[in-house]
């Protein structure tokens, strides 16, 4: 019997631990000076997502700065891809870690197989309408 | 020499070997002529791990779980190949092979257990 409280509560775990994977990385390839052209985020899609996390989270020390990544909105995202923006720093700040985990799961596989950007954005989209409707269907219980 | 035969001989590229490049230098040595050395020695590990796990669950609980084995060896072999940056042996392209990998097969983990 599966119910929303399980998934979600797998989903918050896989995310942490992803997270934490992905920040173990990270921090001991800065901390132990690995050459720039070796480190994770010299790839693109993880550097557009955990290093502009770890750029955010590193700017929020004065309100300035805050302010700063406040008003900074890059729309860089094309259709099908997947866009949860908000208003609020700290939200954005949090929508890296979703966006980080999707890039990890869906975009990552697919740069290595190659599959082309328009194909990959129209697999995406089926996903995400198919995750949609799974979830409004366990809601209403037609799956259990 | 009169009627002698010709060998060729190829030496080994051991352009890592400096006087300060040390363990770190003579590990790199197998990356100048095949590049995916370490990735090979890393899936040996992986595959040692998962099966040491799972036989020794399967010896003595009578069942073993081989997805649960994966999962835990992705994660040791994510963080040797982290030392393995870190020492310059394994790079960038390897590295994200290692890290796709691990994480689908954590997340297929994560995803397949019983409620």
């Amino acid at each position: 019997m599966t119910s929303i409280k399980n998934i979600l509560s797998r989903m918050i775990m896989l995310g942490v631990l992803v997270f934490a994977i992905m920040s173990f990385i990270i921090i001991s390839q800065n901390n132990n000076n690995v050459n720039v052209s070796d480190r994770l985020t010299n790839n693109t899609l993880i550097n557009e997502s955990y290093g502009d996390l770890e750029n955010r989270l590193n700017q929020q020390t004065s309100s300035e700065n805050a302010l700063n990544a406040l008003e900074e909105v890059p729309p860089q995202d094309y259709v099908g891809d997947l866009d949860v923006a908000s208003t609020v720093s700290a939200t954005r700040t949090a929508r890296s870690i979703i966006t980080g985990l999707w890039n990890i799961y869906v975009k990552l596989p697919m740069v290595i197989l190659g599959v082309d950007p328009a194909v990959a954005g129209a697999i995406t989209t089926i996903l995400l309408i198919f995750m949609a409707i799974g979830i409004w269907a366990i809601w209403k219980g037609a799956i259990s | 020499m009169e009627g002698g035969d010709i060998i060729m001989v190829n030496y080994p590229n051991l352009s890592s070997l400096t006087n300060s490049s040390g363990i770190e230098g003579l590990l790199r040595i197998p990356n100048d002529s095949y590049p995916y050395y370490w990735l090979w020695m890393i899936s040996g590990i992986w595959l040692i791990i998962v099966s040491t796990l799972y036989f020794i669950e399967r010896e003595k609980r009578g069942t073993g779980k081989i997805l649960s084995s994966m999962a835990v060896a992705c994660l040791a072999i994510v963080v040797l190949s982290t030392i393995g940056t870190i020492l310059g042996i394994i790079s960038l392209d390897i590295m994200i092979y290692i890290l796709v990998f691990s994480l689908i097969i954590v997340g297929i983990w994560f995803w397949s257990g019983k409620d």
